[in-house]
């Protein structure tokens, strides 16, 4: 009795976070027939309603459907079913991301990244854009398109084609509304165009004064590798004065707060990006223009992105890569054209502070002396049978979202991701254009998040622009925070186009971008951003392609996991210098032996980059002191600053920050706490990985690429694959490993478009599929697969493993 | 077990299948149910093990290679050994069907109950008990 009422409950309701069990196991409805249609048959024909003509969707043996289809808007319809029929599970998520209504789907723990998500006004602003674009506006009619096709799909859902994590959580997919492509782009400028300069200014301030605070955390980078070539033939080390820390409760912020600790700060961002570049037939082996792009993002399975080929006679063929739920191809190539980004982290973003009518409960702000209405919204959150889990109340000043900070200030937000308006059909139109001009005209419409857009063309010419919305302002800088009761402190306008930093066919015959300030200020100071990536990636691929005059597409292919690091070359010269200094420290002695045996290269085999990574960190923690120490401040410490600034103060002997004011009784220079942190992170490399012979300082042994699935399953992730790469490298790795490169391309740019390309995952969201991460070891190894890209149907059959048709039905 | 226990085991096995495919799971514990209520002497194992043997098949018809990836992802999910998560839901489908033959048997008089057994075995020395109902 006790048996079957246990295996009866669980069989017909939710046992804590497992499904039912009866429904589970089934071996004809439940889970195992996730496995029956883990494979596509051969064949197969399918009604989609809404279809003008039919279209034939061809998949390769690399599982890319290539879909051939009369007009364009049948052909987003396909790409909406045939997406939906490999990443059905991640689409929901990611839109719902977007929209801030994860409960909905996984309960609960969700909250706090709903909140978030509402708080920042992005489901505001998709569903107000949605609202204003007329019925026959292009967008619309593309949005709707693939919603159809996504729809069509959900429709036809068998039980055993419903994905596996729906059977895990006993839940459903929901309907597939046109406005989610919409979230779901507003997602990505949240990833992309989401800063928080103000917020780290802040904290800076409060701990080192407003000086140093801007020196750490500065406007300009103080290695200049910029995108837009400055004539330069290597990278410019600028001489840029650190001022001291201010000392201890001499800053303004908070004197009269409870202090909050800050042990550790929280990681420098500069080991996330992506890398692009091009270069001219002048300097290529065949000829023809080159182009490379690698976006370093979230490594997730199933990937972000998913590969496909949309053809319509005379009008598009274009090949390249999706984000499930957009209806377009968003990075890749056409005929005569390829294209790839890597973000401008330009600052499109700003906070003022608002003065309102209550702390607690703000009905209305005041500026320029009059008191306006606050917009409220009422936020209802739901749980995945639909009840209320929290109610919120959003407030919108004429700017944006109204929030409260950590130290309890309003604070609007103005954010042009909020604001935008035509990504979705500039990429559509940029899919057809015949020249890299043309597909410039067409980009030029877009506007968040900003793109370092690179592209190239069969004549041979290449270009770069960081494309976006850049917002011209009344003040200086936008990483302060702005007097909010004034209207004069609010935007003024945009950059013109001609303004944004772009270059076409420069003289030394390449444009490379790795997230770099884009702009060197010597040409042109005007404020873009703040606190730039480090810029060792820039290094790397200007110091490869300076030397390399007649590049090839394998060429292309190897730069995209070169293991050089630049910052390797610059600090490990120093601490050696630092060594000398001391030669009676033994230890000391030993670890630089140690590090001079390591060729300063991230290869999965060395035995030395852990050393000098473990000195690099300790280098940090022991420099920055100042600002882990709490002080008077009641902020958080602000994230590290970034290894340029330690670059810059390389120079600077003799500077305070130097000092470690853990010895008082000590006053270190460079050297001395470049020789402190070899020793230390000697010894925390022995205490972690032993001797340092004993096999386990191998690189492939320590840094891992960890590809975790959407749901952060470990038993449906890719986890612990070995990478040829570290921080600050072409291939970058760090922290837990689950940031990298996201799609590697290679393009060249002949007669007829050769094209190479990888991501780490499949084209399958189903883990039976052999599909799933069928890509990943080549990933790890640096390969790619050559592109097939058929003009045809009949030239596709030749590969075609699947056979997918569509027909015109209700 | 005898042969006329196997073949009533096959049968089971056979009438547990269809009723999975065209029902669903719940048919396991039903047929299992109405078997012993149809067949009283059938001990609870026959249509237990026709269950299994049932989920066996309609596993086993399934593609191979994508099973097979599938069982080690919930066997690591599950924290199994590899394939390990493939006996579980031949052990569903047994312990389902045994404990609802079992309960039949019980609701039928042909199982003795717990108050039943309790005067089973506090009968006096020589009384007879009913050892149809001891499997």
């Amino acid at each position: 009795m006790v048996v079957l009422g246990a295996l009866g409950g669980s069989s017909l309701w939710h046992v804590g976070p497992l499904p039912r069990l009866g429904g589970f196991f089934d071996p004809v409805h439940g889970v195992w027939t996730v496995a029956a249609h883990a494979e596509f048959p051969h064949e197969v024909t399918v009604a989609i309603p809404g279809l003008v003509a039919p279209v034939a969707v061809q998949y390769d043996d690399r599982a890319v459907p290539h879909i051939f289809a009369a007009n364009e808007l049948d052909a987003v319809r396909a790409l909406g079913y045939v997406v939906a029929r490999d990443r059905l599970f991640q689409m929901e998520v990611e839109w719902r991301a977007g929209a801030g209504r994860l409960t909905e789907l996984l309960g609960r723990d969700l909250l706090d990244v709903d909140r978030r998500s509402r708080e920042l006004g992005l489901a505001d602003a998709a569903e107000r854009h949605f609202r204003d674009l007329p019925p026959d506006a292009p967008m619309r009619r593309q949005i709707e398109a693939f919603a159809a096709g996504v729809e069509a799909r959900i429709d036809q859902l068998d039980p055993s084609d419903i994905p596996l994590e729906y059977r895990l959580l006993g839940r459903r997919p929901s309907p597939w509304r046109p406005i989610n492509s919409l979230y779901l782009f507003g997602r990505m400028g949240w990833t992309l165009a989401s800063s928080d300069l103000e917020a780290q200014q802040e904290r800076a301030r409060a701990r080192v004064g407003a000086a140093a605070a801007d020196a750490l955390y500065p406007i300009h980078a103080p290695i200049q590798e910029p995108i837009v070539p400055n004539g330069q033939t290597a990278a410019r080390y600028d001489r840029v004065p650190i001022p001291p820390p201010a000392p201890p409760g001499s800053s303004a912020a908070g004197s009269d707060s409870t202090p909050v600790a800050g042990a550790t700060l929280p990681d420098p961002v500069d080991e996330y990006g992506s890398n692009n570049w091009a270069v001219a037939p002048s300097r290529t082996a065949g000829g023809y223009a080159l182009l490379a792009g690698d976006q370093h993002l979230d490594l997730d399975l199933p990937s972000i992105w998913y590969e496909v080929q949309l053809v319509v006679p005379d009008s598009l063929d274009v090949y390249g890569v999706t984000i499930p739920g957009a209806p377009c191809v968003v990075i890749g190539f056409n005929q005569d054209v390829a294209w790839t980004f890597t973000n401008t982290e330009a600052d499109v973003e700003d906070r003022y502070a608002e003065t309102v009518d209550d702390t607690t409960r703000p009905r209305q702000y005041r500026v320029d002396g009059v008191w306006r209405p606050l917009r409220l919204a009422e936020e209802r959150y739901l749980s995945p049978d639909g009840k209320p889990i929290e109610t919120d109340t959003l407030r919108f000043t004429h700017r944006g979202p109204l929030t409260r900070d950590e130290s309890g200030q309003w604070l609007s937000t103005r954010w042009t991701v909020l604001e935008t308006g035509s990504e979705l059909a500039a990429f559509s139109r940029a899919a057809r254009a015949r020249t890299a001009q043309g597909w410039l005209d067409s980009m030029a419409v877009y506007q968040a998040p900003p793109q370092n857009m690179l592209v190239a063309d069969r004549t041979g010419m290449i270009a770069i622009r960081s494309t976006g919305r850049f917002p011209i302002r009344p003040v200086v800088r936008g990483d302060l925070i702005q007097r909010g009761d004034t209207s004069a402190a609010d935007w003024s306008g945009d950059w013109p186009l001609a303004a944004l930093p772009q270059a076409v066919d420069p003289v030394q015959g390449y444009l490379a971008s790795a997230n770099q300030e884009p702009l060197d200020p010597r040409v042109n100071p005007r404020y873009l951003g703040a606190n730039w990536y480090a810029p060792w990636r820039a290094i790397r691929i200007n110091q490869l392609l300076r030397a390399d005059s007649a590049v090839t597409p394998d060429d292309m292919r190897r730069f995209q996991t070169d293991p050089g690091s630049p910052a390797a070359d610059l600090f490990v010269p120093a601490f050696f210098r630092a060594a000398r200094r001391y030669p009676g420290r033994d230890s000391l002695q030993t670890a630089a032996q140690l590090l001079a045996q390591w060729d300063r290269r991230y290869t999965p085999d060395n035995t030395r980059a852990v050393l000098y990574e473990a000195a690099i960190r300790q280098l940090q923690v022991l420099l920055w002191d100042e600002l882990s120490e709490p002080g008077n401040s009641r902020l958080p410490p602000p994230v590290t600053p970034a290894l340029s600034i330690v670059a810059a103060l390389l120079q600077d002997p003799s500077n305070r920050w130097w000092d470690n004011r853990a010895t008082p009784d000590v006053v270190e220079d460079r050297d001395r706490l470049l020789a402190d942190a070899l020793v230390e992170g000697y010894r925390e490399t022995v205490r972690r990985f032993g001797p340092p012979d004993g096999g386990k300082w191998r690189w492939d042994r320590i840094r891992h690429a960890n590809v975790l699935h959407l749901l952060r399953i470990k038993a449906l992730s890719a986890v612990d694959i070995p990478i040829q790469g570290g921080q600050g490298t072409l291939n970058p790795s760090s922290g837990a490993g689950t940031f990298g490169s996201s799609w590697r391309m290679v393009v060249e740019l002949a007669p007829r478009i050769r094209a190479w390309g990888t991501y780490p995952g499949g084209q399958s969201g189903n883990p039976a599929s052999s599909h799933y991460v069928d890509r990943v070891a080549q990933w790890s190894a640096g390969r790619l697969d050559t592109l097939f890209v058929p003009r045809s149907a009949r030239e596709a059959g030749s590969r075609t493993v699947s056979d997918l048709e569509l027909r015109p039905g209700s | 077990m005898t042969q006329r226990r196997a073949l009533e085991a096959l049968l089971a096995a056979l009438a547990m299948g269809l009723g999975t495919w065209f029902g669903g799971w719940w048919a396991v514990p039903a047929v299992a149910a109405l078997w012993q209520l149809l067949r009283r002497t059938t001990p609870p194992l026959v249509p237990a093990f026709g269950a299994a043997l049932a989920w066996v098949v309609l596993l086993a018809i399934l593609p191979w290679a994508p099973l097979d990836r599938l069982a080690l992802r919930l066997s690591a999910l599950f924290h199994l050994p590899p394939g390990g998560a493939l006996l579980l839901p031949l052990a569903y489908a047994w312990l389902m069907a045994w404990s609802s033959a079992r309960i039949t048997r019980a609701i039928t008089g042909h199982e003795p109950s717990a108050t039943r057994m309790a005067k089973v075995t506090t009968a006096p020395p020589g009384s007879r008990t009913d050892s149809s109902s001891i499997p």
